[in-house]
């Protein structure tokens, strides 16, 4: 039959054309399941990397504490990722004095006011987690 | 293509693209879910550190209140740590924690080679709410190395605490104990008393337990002042989300036992737990 004769060119573009669209939209989909995924992990990272300067935090001397920026050093198991302390006085207490204490952890090479995870609480002076020093 | 497979195409379409609807559908769900489980575990940590910073400033506001005993007190209001982050500090007080280190101090009377510690004083400073002691429970563990311990004869349970009450132990309420291997040996021994309060109003003024050596014991014990510790409980919860309106709110509740004396004194965090619930 006439009919049956092969594709014709215009049924070959819209085929190409449709084929182009769906594989477009799987790239751009796939795309932004990677980057979902890709933050996802790295906020998992950060929140690691936040508890654990939390931890040494919490069992480091008061006096070790200075108010002030510190930029900690990095974590040898994952590296690609920078951790900022930001240390500064609360008001009031008489003797005893209190510090507010800021953890924010970014990518290297990133911004520190978008960090992944923020982390924030106080220290008192000559409190300690049990019988320490 | 035969007359009875019209349509069979279209069908085809139909299914394929219903599949792949559902398939990416159920995926961007699966990475939404993801993402939003990340930020909740993030913001739960973040409320946690908050509680923290709340059992920190009630420690502080308690040495820093006045000399006075029974005027002591820490704030209770919400406080903002930043942004919509805050935490609220409780005073419901369940747990009391001492060691003493026997053996090593004075004012242990010893009865036919048996050392009681006995009257003890226990004060509840708040003025409006009673606490019951629950229970008592002692362990202990020998500073001898080659001398290993038992201790026996433990009796003091259920004392009621009424309000700025006092309790003194008297000659037959003690925590006794026999060295069974080696009489006179230094020992460490626990004392954990648990109580609860009534939990009906709030005061305005925090539960402390003070806890020292009584009145010098009977004939034969050398009783020595013993400075006076005071122990209590704070709850703290940290709040991550809208402070007011009926937004989404993370919490995470900790319960906190501390002892030490005022002022500049070194305070020891005792115990720590997260809670299950937060304090209204």
């Amino acid at each position: 039959m006439k009919n049956s004769r092969g594709v014709t060119l215009v049924e070959l573009i819209m085929t190409i054309t449709i084929a182009a669209f769906l594989l477009g939209g799987i790239v751009l989909f796939s795309s932004q399941q990677m980057t979902s995924t890709a933050r996802v992990r790295d906020q998992l990272i950060a929140l690691y990397l936040g508890q654990k300067a939390m931890a040494q935090i919490n069992n480091t001397a008061y006096t070790s504490l200075p108010v002030g920026t510190t930029t900690l050093t990095g974590d040898p198991l994952f590296t690609g990722f920078q951790t900022r302390r930001v240390i500064t006085a609360v008001s009031g207490g008489g003797t005893v004095t209190l510090r507010k204490i800021e953890l924010r952890v970014a990518r290297a090479g990133g911004s520190f006011a978008q960090a992944l995870v923020s982390l924030t609480t106080y220290r008192q002076s000559n409190t300690t987690f049990g019988n320490g020093t | 293509m035969k007359r009875g497979d019209r349509g069979a195409v279209l069908f085809l379409v139909v299914v394929i693209i219903g599949l792949a609807a559902v398939l990416v559908a159920s995926t961007t769900l699966f990475f939404l879910h993801s993402a939003r489980l990340m930020q909740y575990r993030i913001e739960r940590q973040k409320a946690y550190y908050l509680a923290q910073a709340g059992v920190m400033k009630a420690i502080q506001d308690w040495r820093a209140s006045s000399a006075s005993e029974a005027n002591r007190r820490y704030g209770r209001s919400n406080q903002v740590v930043t942004g919509n982050q805050i935490f609220k500090t409780g005073a419901q007080a369940d747990f009391a924690y001492f060691t003493f280190d026997v053996g090593e101090r004075a004012g242990w009377r010893t009865v036919s080679g048996r050392s009681r510690f006995q009257q003890f004083r226990i004060r509840n400073i708040s003025t409006a709410e009673s606490i019951t002691m629950n229970a008592v429970f002692v362990s202990w563990t020998s500073l001898d190395p080659g001398n290993p311990i038992g201790v026996n004869n433990l009796r003091s349970v259920n004392l009621a605490l009424g309000p700025s009450g006092d309790y003194v132990g008297g000659v037959n309420t003690y925590i006794e104990w026999t060295n069974t291997f080696n009489a006179g040996a230094p020992i460490l021994l626990t004392i954990q008393w648990w109580f609860a309060d009534d939990n009906g109003t709030v005061d305005s003024r925090t539960h402390e337990i003070i806890a020292w050596n009584g009145a010098p014991a009977a004939p034969g014990a050398a009783s020595a002042a013993r400075p006076r510790t005071h122990t209590f409980c704070i709850h703290s919860t940290g709040q991550v989300g809208q402070t007011g309106g009926s937004a989404f709110k993370v919490l995470e509740p900790v319960r906190a036992a501390i002892s030490g004396t005022p002022g500049g004194g070194r305070v020891e965090i005792i115990d720590w737990d997260k809670l299950d619930k937060s304090i209204p």
